[in-house]
């Protein structure tokens, strides 16, 4: 268990050396999402770029050859699999508290400065993004981690990019094939149907997820040498 | 249990290369350096005797099987790697806070202590150390736990000979500290060994070549150079492996004294380590 | 005590060692119950093999120059007065042997070599009798 925390010691300072770019990148989030009167967008936007930051110690490590090092040390392939599985999912839920305090937070101060704008925020439904990012981030980490295993940190990243984007083209080719061929639905009202549910099943699959990209990332590794 | 590391019967399978049944120990008190050209199988059998990767065979450590005491033994060895460290990214202060929470030797004092001694900076990053700081900074995290036994593998290749005169005083300050102490060591460059090591294991294409005190080699081994003439006069047992050159044939000798009494009119000098290798690899018999 | 080693010597480094440290207690410079370095700092020091001390000193010692007391290390061994003189004997016959072979060599006969003794001796006021 020691070594475990000393894995995601070592991860956390590698970030900790950049903490400066982090923060001010976090507080022009914020506040660039604000001004859109957006505001839920906030917290979706910080947690992925929590999500991304926590898979890039994967790189470091790359960069720094560090695996073969830290199996040389009391670690067993097994004990960096588990730090990095709760170093990110660790770092994804904070990512989501700190953006839910930090958007009241900032929306609260920037009433203050300038009258003329009212930013009204709707705590239940920032809750329910804020879930909603921290689980749905989660899902693509959960197939980002084993590729990265297999094809290593860049080229999972680059996948992680092509995933986003085939996740919108799907969105927006459904869309697409909504309006064009004009199927009689109600959008709004569909929605509203399935948002009851989406939360719960967005929970479930993402924990699944977890479950199978854990099992699948520990078999890769066990197979890999250095 | 004389030996800090048993090394039986190791053998380790890749698709172009194969480390053959190899044995040899690493006694306690001792100083075993690992030679041989690269992809010999030196990393290979280092990576073996560190659990990183499958192999087959027994090794024990401490007089334990390497495989199911992995973490209890490791506590006890530091390592350095040539091309792989905890982290770029950290300075040296970094890097000690992280060694400390995965030893429960760390000796934090003796670790800041090193850096000073070793005149490294301790809050610059590591990745813009030089490579002889980014080396002394490497053996700083590997000893400041007290290991009873150092696997060091090539601490010295790419270093300008004063930081490697300074690397090897190290180790031996590290030996002196106590007598059951061991380092292995591997390294292409030889005549660090010959100042150092007080064993040679010499490995060739996935075999072991020898396993000897460098004393030994030093003292006995010779290189005899002679004519064509005269190399057909010398018997077959009297040399391991020769070498025909465009003057002159080269011979390997193992027993200088008695080579010299029976040849008298052949040259013979003294063999370095890097001539035993050479003709070991290069020489016919 | 000066150890001076040559690795280009011929003479193999564990009796370049032995000579040296036997030189230094016949000379007198390391007396009786002097305690020698331990092997692995004189190893240290010498920059060589801790084996090749340990070879040397395990020589010394069975020639009876020096003894090794467990744990406490070695000293210099109460001298044997007759093994001393032996010793310088053998050291001189050593040199003796070398000039008459290089008398042989250049046909040079006893009476000239006795010159050449006598003559060097008077210079370096080496008393004869």
């Amino acid at each position: 268990m020691n070594n475990i925390k000393a894995l995601i010691k070592k991860d956390l300072l590698n970030l900790a050396s950049y903490k400066v770019s982090i923060i001010i990148l976090f507080v022009g989030v914020c506040l660039c999402t604000l001004n859109t009167n957006v505001t839920n967008l906030a917290p979706i936007v910080i947690i992925t770029m929590i999500g991304m930051i926590s898979l890039s110690t994967f790189n470091y490590d790359e960069i720094s050859k560090a695996e073969k090092y830290l199996l040389a040390m009391p670690n067993t392939k097994g004990d960096i699999i588990k730090a990095k599985y709760i170093l990110v999912i660790g770092l994804t839920v904070l990512g989501g508290v700190v953006a839910y305090f930090l958007t009241i937070l900032l929306s609260y101060i920037m009433n203050k400065i300038n009258q003329n704008i009212a930013i009204t925020i709707d705590y239940m439904s920032l809750l329910y993004t804020t879930i909603a990012g921290i689980f749905g981030i989660g899902l693509v980490e959960s197939i980002q981690i084993p590729s990265i295993y297999k094809w290593g940190a860049e080229r999972g990243r680059i996948q992680m990019f092509i995933l986003v984007f085939i996740i919108f083209l799907i969105i927006g080719g459904v869309a697409y094939f909504i309006t064009k061929f004009g199927f009689d639905i109600d959008i709004t009202s569909a929605i509203d149907k399935i948002k009851e549910y989406a939360i719960y099943i967005l929970i479930a699959i993402t924990t699944i997820f977890y479950y199978i990209s854990y099992k699948v990332a520990y078999k890769i590794y066990k197979k890999r040498e250095y | 249990m004389e030996n800090n590391i048993e090394i039986k019967n190791v053998s380790k399978k890749y698709d172009k290369f194969e480390l053959k049944n190899i044995s040899f120990n690493v006694p306690k008190g001792v100083i075993v350096g690992l030679i041989g050209e690269n992809g010999a199988g030196k990393t290979t059998t280092i990576k073996s005797i560190l659990n990183i990767i499958n192999f087959k065979g027994d090794i024990k450590i401490f007089g334990k099987d390497n495989k199911k005491y992995e973490k209890t033994i490791k506590q006890d060895i530091g390592v350095v790697l040539d091309d792989s460290f905890l982290s770029d990214y950290l300075d040296a202060k970094g890097i000690g806070k992280v060694m400390q929470s995965f030893y429960k030797n760390w000796n934090e004092k003796k670790y800041l202590e090193y850096l000073q001694k070793f005149n490294l900076p301790s809050n610059k990053m590591v990745k813009d150390f030089s490579s002889g700081m980014k080396m002394k900074l490497k053996i700083a995290a590997a000893i400041s736990h007290s290991p009873k036994l150092l696997i060091l593998d090539e601490p010295t290749s790419g270093l300008d000979p004063v930081v490697r005169n300074e690397i090897l005083d190290i180790f031996r300050e590290y030996m002196l500290e106590d007598e059951e102490r061991s380092i292995l060591m591997s390294t292409h460059i030889t005549t660090d060994l010959e100042h150092i090591s007080d064993y040679i294991v010499f490995i060739n294409k996935g075999n072991i070549v020898f396993d000897m005190p460098t004393m030994d080699l030093l003292d006995n081994y010779g290189i005899a150079k002679c004519d064509e003439k005269n190399f057909e006069k010398i018997n077959k047992d009297d040399y391991i492996k020769y070498r025909k050159e465009k003057y002159q044939y080269e011979l390997l000798i193992n027993n200088r004294k008695k080579f010299k009494s029976k040849y008298e009119n052949v040259n013979i000098d003294k063999a370095s380590i890097e001539d035993i290798m050479l003709l070991n690899i290069k020489g016919e018999k | 005590m000066n150890i001076i080693i040559s690795n280009s010597s011929s003479v193999p480094i564990y009796e370049q060692i032995k000579q040296a440290i036997k030189t230094a207690i016949l000379s007198g410079e390391l007396k009786e119950d002097e305690n020698l370095p331990s092997v692995r700092n004189l190893a240290n020091d010498l920059r060589i093999s801790f084996l090749t001390v340990k070879k040397a000193y395990d020589e010394l010692e069975e020639e009876g120059y020096i003894k090794t007391i467990q744990g406490k290390g070695s000293f210099v061994a109460p001298k044997n007065i007759e093994l001393m003189k032996e010793e310088r004997r053998r050291e001189i016959e050593k040199h003796v042997e070398e000039i008459i072979k290089i008398a042989k060599i250049y046909n040079i006969n006893k009476s000239e070599i006795d010159d050449i003794f006598n003559y060097i001796a008077s210079e370096e006021d080496f008393d004869i009798n």
